[in-house]
């Protein structure tokens, strides 16, 4: 017997809790099968970067929190390191390895999140709850160091604003030795989970050309086999003396995108440990003057998010605000490539797609 | 590197207007925007380059003219290339580059939004993040908005 399809266009979000905030997307189907999508942005559209335009340099380091808000750290060091460049401000040994700890810690944040939302979205809601009990602990830390808890506008053109507290090092370090043996826990719950397993593996396949051609970067290239990590590219801060692996697979759908960031929170736990051990006493801000300008030119900076190459690039004109401030989001970017991975998906796959994408619309509308 | 550089600046001669090397591995070409899409198509295309990977594209607006910027950067010999020209306020058409590079299909379709820049030859130019019926463009210098006074409708360009 033949089974008549019929074709049909359906609307999912903006409102729906597996689009990780206001995204909307228009699906043409057959049956079944998706054979195009198209994604529809902006409902958080604040139009940062031309409010950064109107604001000395320094002023808009707290706007940078709203972009990414389950990495603001990254966020604050992208738009720090661009004014450094732009300005020529060298920064305090101390600072860079402050800088590096606090990074690490915000990836563990951010992957944790993506673990736990990633169960929820596959139907798996315990994990949410174990990997949410960690985050509180990485939270913790944070918040004893800067005073926030998701929003920190922690990091400074020329170092950090203040010293660690005394002790920190030490908390950090019985946390990591906890966290090791949780990242086992999460593994015999959902790696080794059999209907984890089917759900992910080979569906979302991306292949190492198309993720290239995209722009893809993070966790979403490096699931399809390209070892592109701006840590190690760039070589920015003190990455350069510590050592640690880029984790990276084939294989180029759900399941290895899963794989890397659970490989990467471990090969942070090896940085943290290793700047904890390396970090050397001093100042940790340069004093720069009270109404800074910088020379007239163009400067970007790279930093590798827990989502992928974030990238700030300013102009300036030698006046006291920037010209022009332009963020490149890594979810921008990696979400672009959504219609290619869904063009025969099955509807039922789609959110595990989108999930492992790990997108934040904060930074994709900005 | 430098055998690379010199080759490019003598295939495309008095069209690229001033180049410099930032550091080991990093490049930035000024070049007139009719070559726009030649100077991409060869960076991706030489086997000296091999720029693969889009990893950028934006404009600004200085208030006399549009810039564009351009970043690239190559897998295989881990180089980055900036490239950038100026667009005239009167007519700021230049070509797309979405067809060699498909991530910058998004780039281009938001740098239209902004700041009216017409990408010729791009498969699908509208709005990306403002509503479909925005007028305006607003990141444009000369663009001034107030509050209209309705949450529904938001600020109003005035013109």
């Amino acid at each position: 017997m033949e089974i008549l399809s019929q074709g049909m266009v359906i609307n999912v979000g903006p409102q729906h809790p597996s689009t990780h905030g206001v995204l909307r997307l228009i699906l043409a189907l057959d049956g079944e099968q998706i054979l195009a999508c198209e994604p529809v942005i902006g409902y958080l559209h604040r139009g940062l970067e031309k409010m950064m335009e109107r604001r000395p340099y320094r002023h808009n380091i707290p706007f940078t929190d709203r972009l990414d808000y389950l990495a603001a750290l990254s966020n604050n060091l992208g738009i720090c390191q661009c004014i450094e460049r732009l300005g020529a401000v060298e920064v305090p040994e101390r600072a860079k390895y402050i800088r590096v700890l606090l990074m690490e810690l915000q990836r563990i944040a951010s992957h944790l999140v993506f673990l736990g939302t990633f169960g929820t979205d596959l139907g798996a809601t315990t994990m949410f709850l174990y990997a949410f009990r960690e985050r509180e602990m990485v939270l913790d830390l944070l918040e004893e160091c800067t005073g926030a808890r998701l929003t920190y506008n922690w990091v400074r053109v020329g170092g950090v604003p203040d010293d660690l507290p005394e002790g920190f090092g030490q908390k950090v370090l019985d946390f990591i030795k906890l966290f090791r043996q949780r990242i086992d826990e999460y593994n015999q719950l959902l790696t080794r989970n059999r209907i984890f397993r089917s759900r992910t593996r080979g569906i979302g396949v991306l292949p190492k050309e198309t993720a290239l051609a995209y722009g893809c970067s993070g966790p979403v290239i490096r699931g399809s086999g390209v070892p592109y990590d701006i840590r190690k590219v760039a070589l920015y801060e003190v990455y350069d003396r510590v050592e640690f692996e880029v984790p990276v697979f084939e294989q180029g759908d759900v399941w290895a995108r899963y794989l890397v960031r659970m490989e990467e929170m471990r090969q942070s736990c090896r940085i943290i440990e290793q700047v904890i051990r390396d970090m050397p006493d001093g100042p940790v801000l340069t004093k720069l003057p009270k109404i800074f300008k910088p020379p007239a030119g163009i400067a970007y900076s790279r930093v590798e998010s827990p989502r992928g190459e974030l990238s700030f690039m300013m102009v300036s004109d030698g006046s006291p605000n920037p010209v022009r401030v332009h963020i490149r989001a890594p979810s921008f970017v990696n979400l672009s490539v959504l219609p290619r991975l869904l063009e025969g998906a099955k509807v039922a796959d789609l959110v595990a797609i989108l999930g492992s994408l790990d997108i934040v619309l904060g930074e994709i509308d900005r | 590197m430098k055998e690379a550089i010199e080759n490019l600046l003598q295939h495309f001669g008095e069209a690229v207007t001033a180049w410099s090397q930032v550091s080991p591995d990093e490049v930035r070409f000024t070049i007139c925007p009719d070559k726009w899409q030649e100077v991409a198509q060869y960076l991706r295309d030489d086997p000296q380059w091999q720029m693969d990977y889009p990893a950028d594209l934006t404009v600004w607006d200085t208030g006399q003219e549009f810039g564009v910027y351009l970043r690239l950067w190559s897998s295989v010999y881990n180089h980055n290339v900036l490239v950038l020209t100026t667009l005239s306020r009167e007519r700021p058409v230049i070509a797309s580059l979405a067809q060699l590079y498909p991530g910058v299909n998004w780039h281009e379709r938001e740098m239209y939004d902004m700041y009216g820049v017409i990408f010729d030859g791009h498969p699908n130019l509208k709005r990306i993040l403002l509503p479909d019926d925005w007028e305006g463009f607003p990141f444009r210098k000369d663009y001034v908005a107030e509050p209209s006074g309705d949450p529904l409708r938001g600020p109003q360009p005035v013109n």
